[in-house]
């Protein structure tokens, strides 16, 4: 057949293929290019960067129309690949407002001693207990920090040097004294609202801590492990300043764009609408892959920067993969419980109960209610039904970003939280998707009246919109929840916690992988290093052959 | 009373079962021993109550789990009146229809009956329970001693935590990966996982969170649940029933100490331990008495301990906050029916009603249950244990009639408004649901009455109504129990040691922790000071 020989003819090779131009995808495709191997980046969309995107939906409006803020892309990583040079701006902000629904609010700093008197609006103990918090909390960030950037211990293998590196993390711990290690068992494994319920008496102090612990995971508040959440969010910063967050010049899209820039720049490719239908695999080996069109493209390592499930189940044939390792990936969990509404504004909204110039509203602008609302909002989810109060966290970066809007007008990132991948009664249609953003605009219109009139036009994802757009697994954000079962060795499945597959050159780079979610490129960079170490030892093996 | 009278080696504070237990231990070991109780009646949760003449019923606990029979022999507690009826009680996960199933000793049986839903689930079962007992296993050890330190700073100490990683992983790498994964993780997915019969998940999930302030689908239910489990195996004939109920170990244990002349104080509540240079050094009692006695075992929880009777003054800043911080909440409440006869459940024997009945049709409506807690409002549809005690225990009743007894996990310790009608509330849905089971339950009800847990915190002692004196969570288990300064028998005040709920293992009727408690009294006395 004459296809077959003109498939052959141009059949083409890479030492390695990265399936998905996410964030992650892109790291490890920057670091893989520079050592010197010959890279090609497949992603199906016609647009590269996953949900680090910034998209022109609405004529002169730029939305980030996924992950909308920055803060845990590892420093090491902007320095190595040289993301500066290829167009990576941060602008932190340095605050945050929280809104309770009746009134009052807390517009949070990052200036100690503004945060200070503000806190000690709603209680003066509070005020001395956010020193103990934000000190406690920076030293269980500095302990995790050391371990975003590693493969994670093995503390299952027996072998000398994986041992050694176990007792040397525990030692490090051991090294805070019983205080700090309580406190890391605390961190690690306590709700949100149990733990701040240890420093705190507001119920608006504690509300404005505990709506990170909310963001992407089917947990609430109120249950164990959501502290870690907030964690999460607090081991990045912002040029040295542990914690801080900022918008990206340009949206989101800006980081994907510089990944690709470097990529390019040490000589890899990166090809957008080119999904990958399959993994090709021979005698128990990644061999390469093959496209949607039915093109076939060789490599002798194959990553994946998809989501687990998709990974394995949805890019392999089940036929080679050992008894009962599919249903192990089947059962990762992955319930997505986020939306996002991306809109474009006619003018700046108005809040009622803060004034236009305060400097925190260039931060998130969190209405939140208190903690109980919180997890009110979580017991709907857990039923499946239709938020009735969400949590709503919207920021505003073309207040500091001239380069998203129109003078004088203003895009908004609204993410919305415990918004259920199915609905109990189906799945997601156009009439409850409206529903959904009239839940939202309703409750924004409230804390800012007029602000439905400015709006000029909504982009509203659900979950099955992350899903079918840039394939997160039911929506959720962090490529699987961020418990401890699904963290550390135990990310995203024990067996799959160093990276590699049971098919050899087969490679997961993703936020399935430790460190796990968030756009902070680290299981890329991490999955670079296992493809480096790998072929390094298979040289040295031929060498001395 | 003279002095000479009210000095003593050790003094205890609190009648519950392990207040009884250190009582009877150490006055068996030949030492002058008191006892306070601040109720006019022992046992604390242990307690019995009177619905109607003849009829009585377990005021909290209904069952006797995990107590050591060595316990038993030890103390001599079947001459002082405790007569074992059932040893090794089953679970029975209760259906409508009598497609019950037993989750008792023989695994085959209860295979053949979770076959009758689902020839999938059937097959599951032993992978399950294998995946369980993995967990459990791990855990009986930790149970059983005292558990290694959170710091380990000397060798031995770093030993001790070597041992139980070598212990673990001897069994090879995959199953230690395993329990690290499932350590963590909740009991809602790991059902999930594991089956697709609603019933046979609603009964489980409800045994998982028995004593929990949590759902099953928090995470660390399955660290709960295990440890729980581990704790009945720690004691190898599991759970007990006795004559008369858990009241009679309550009698037994404090007549075994009376005979070794332990004197053991009713109505005597105490205001403070006293304390002089860091060293206790006795009791003051709320009617001005003291008692002197250079070792204090404290079963009541640790924080009204530490805070109430010790007072803050004698804590650094951050111990006095982590005690603080303590959270005793995993409150339940207690229904009891006085039965003209034994109601008819569907295909149900006496044999199989005198198991612990698991009232929960599946998991979604456990998670529901536990909900309405966190805003302080009442389940609409409870789940509950249900044991029927009389059914083996004719001493309970007058003759054909019966006790129901039900633990109502999930119910908070004040409700909003005032418990004023929602323990009227509260009843009525608890019969309305066993309605469902035992259609003719409602004609049958002679008398009832609802212990909220108010009124288990008031009548029996039980602080937040907690029969753990404080969750069983992550932060505070093994060596965080119930904080890190005071697990191991650690305390900053010399002498005083915690051997109640609130101190590892935990709760349960185990009395495991005065054991410990007793051991490091004992060391303490000989002059290794802790």
């Amino acid at each position: 057949m004459a296809w077959v020989t003109h498939s052959l003819i141009h059949m083409e090779r890479f030492d390695v293929i990265v399936i998905g131009a996410g964030h992650n995808g892109l790291t490890a495709a920057a670091y893989l290019a520079r050592a010197g191997l010959s890279v090609l980046v497949l992603e199906k969309n016609e647009y590269i960067g996953g949900a680090a995107v910034s998209r022109e939906i609405e004529p002169g409006f730029i939305y980030s129309s996924c992950s909308y803020a920055l803060s845990l892309l590892r420093p090491e990583i902007v320095r190595d690949l040289e993301l500066v040079r290829h167009g990576l701006r941060v602008m932190p902000y340095h605050g945050s407002v929280t809104l309770m629904g009746d009134g009052r609010y807390l517009a949070a700093s990052s200036h100690s001693d503004v945060m200070r008197r503000e806190i000690s609006r709603f209680s003066k103990r509070d005020a001395d207990a956010y020193q103990q918090y934000s000190r406690d909390m920076r030293r269980q960030a500095d302990l995790v920090a050391p371990l975003l950037m590693q493969a994670p211990p093995d503390p299952a293998s027996l072998s000398p040097s994986k041992l050694r590196r176990t007792l040397s993390l525990l030692s490090d711990a051991g090294a805070m004294g019983a205080a700090g290690v309580a406190d890391a068992v605390r961190f690690w494994t306590m709700s949100a609202a149990d733990l701040l319920d240890r420093y705190f008496e507001s119920d608006v102090v504690k509300a404005h801590l505990a709506a990170s612990a909310t963001i992407g995971t089917g947990l609430g508040p109120m249950s164990p492990g959501s502290a870690y959440v907030m964690l999460h969010h607090r081991i990045g910063g912002i040029d040295g300043a542990g914690g801080a967050w900022g918008y990206v010049r340009g949206g989101m899209g800006t980081v994907s764009k510089a990944l690709a820039a470097s990529v390019h720049a040490s000589g890899g490719e990166v090809r957008a609408s080119s999904g990958v239908d399959e993994v090709k695999v021979s005698k128990g080996r990644a061999s390469g892959v093959v496209l949607e069109d039915g093109t076939q493209i060789d490599a002798s390592v194959v990553m994946s920067g998809l989501e687990l499930k998709r990974s394995v189940l949805s890019l392999l044939d089940w036929k080679g993969l050992p008894k009962g390792f599919p249903d192990r990936v089947s059962k990762f969990k992955t319930r997505g419980s986020s939306a996002k509404l991306n809109i474009a504004l006619d003018g700046h909204p108005q809040f009622s109960a803060v004034p236009d110039d305060c400097p925190s509203l260039d931060g998130d602008i969190r209405l939140c209610g208190t903690i109980e609302d919180m997890e009110h909002a979580y017991d709907d989810w857990k039923e499946r039904v239709m938020p009735r109060n969400p949590y709503i966290e919207m920021v505003l970066p073309s207040r500091l970003d001239p380069t998203l809007a129109p003078p004088g007008k203003h895009v908004a990132s609204v993410f919305v939280q415990y918004v259920p991948d199915t609905l109990i009664d189906g799945s997601w249609t156009q009439a409850n998707r409206k529903t959904l953003e009239d839940v939202v605009l309703d409750k924004i219109e409230a804390a800012a009246p007029g602000f439905r009139k400015k709006v000029r036009h909504v982009e509203t994802r659900t979950p099955a919109e992350l899903e079918g757009e840039i394939g997160l697994t039911q929506g959720n954000i962090f490529h699987g929840e961020l418990t401890l079962d699904q963290l550390l060795f135990n990310r995203p499945l024990p067996e799959l916690a160093q990276y590699r597959t049971p098919v050899r050159n087969y490679y997961l780079c993703g936020s399935s992988t430790h460190p796990g979610g968030g756009v902070m490129g680290a299981p890329g960079a991490n999955a670079a290093s296992a493809v480096l170490s790998d072929i390094g030892k298979r040289r040295r093996v031929r060498r001395s052959a | 009373m003279s002095a000479a009278a009210n000095t003593f080696d050790i003094a205890i504070v609190g009648g519950g079962h392990n207040g009884l237990v250190a009582a009877a231990l150490l006055a068996k070991a030949g030492r002058r021993v008191v006892l306070c109780e601040a109720l006019p009646t022992l046992g604390g949760a242990a307690g019995v109550s009177t619905l109607m003449p003849g009829m009585r019923a377990p005021k909290c606990a209904h069952v006797v789990s995990g107590f050591s029979p060595a316990l038993i022999r030890k103390l001599n507690l079947k001459k002082h009146g405790l007569n074992v009826l059932q040893k090794d009680m089953s679970r029975v996960a209760l259906d409508p229809g009598g497609r019950h199933i037993v989750f008792g000793p023989k695994a085959k049986a209860t295979r053949e009956n979770i076959f009758n839903w689902s020839s999938r689930d059937a097959e599951s079962w032993k992978v399950f329970c294998g995946e369980l007992d993995l967990l459990t296993s791990a855990l009986v050890p930790l149970h059983r001693g005292v558990s290694p330190d959170l710091v380990p700073e000397t060798w031995p100490e770093r030993m001790a935590w070597a041992r139980h990683y070598l212990r673990v992983r001897r069994n090879g790498r995959e199953p230690f990966q395993k329990l690290l994964q499932l350590l963590p993780s909740n009991v809602g997915d790991f059902l999930d996982a594991s089956f697709e019969t609603d019933i046979l998940k609603g009964a489980l999930a409800l045994d998982a969170s028995l004593g929990s302030y949590h759902g099953p689908s928090a995470p660390g239910s399955l660290f709960y649940w295990t440890w729980q489990r581990a704790g009945e195996l720690a004691s190898p004939s599991g759970t007990l029933q006795v004559e008369g109920g858990p009241d009679a170990l309550v009698q037994a244990l404090a007549s075994a100490a009376r005979a070794r002349g332990a004197d053991i104080r009713t109505s005597s509540s105490v205001a403070s331990i006293r304390i002089e240079d860091e060293e206790t050094t006795g009791l003051v009692l709320a009617n001005g008495d003291e008692i002197a006695a250079p070792i204090v075992i404290s079963t009541i929880n640790p924080k009204a301990t530490y805070l109430n009777l010790v007072g803050a003054k004698h804590l650094d800043a951050g111990m006095a906050r982590d005690v603080g911080a303590i959270r005793v909440r995993a409150s339940a409440a207690k229904v009891n029916l006085a039965l003209a006869q034994l109601p008819s459940f569907a295909k149900a024997d006496e044999k199989l009603l005198a198991g612990r009945l698991l009232v929960a049709p599946g998991l979604a409506e456990v998670e529901r249950a536990s909900n309405p807690q966190k805003y302080g409002a009442l389940p609409a549809y409870p789940v509950m244990e249900v044991t029927l005690p009389s059914i083996v225990d004719a001493s309970l009743t007058p003759d054909g009639r019966h006790i129901l007894s039900a633990i109502v996990p999930f119910v908070p310790l004040d409700v909003d408004g005032g418990w004023e009608g929602q323990s009227d509330n509260l009843i009525k849905r608890v019969i309305k649901t066993l309605g469902e089971y035992a259609p003719d339950i409602s004609d049958l009800v002679m008398a009832g009455e609802v212990l909220t847990p108010r009124d288990l915190e008031t009548h029996c002692g039980v602080a937040g109504a907690d029969w753990h004196q404080g969750e069983v969570t992550f932060d505070q288990a093994m060596m965080m129990r119930p904080v890190p300064q005071l697990a191991n028998g650690r305390s900053p005040i010399g002498g005083l040691f915690l051997g109640g709920a609130g101190a590892h293992p935990g709760g349960g009727l185990s009395g495991r922790p005065a054991v410990n408690a007793v051991a490091a009294a004992t060391k303490y006395a000989k002059g290794g000071r802790s």
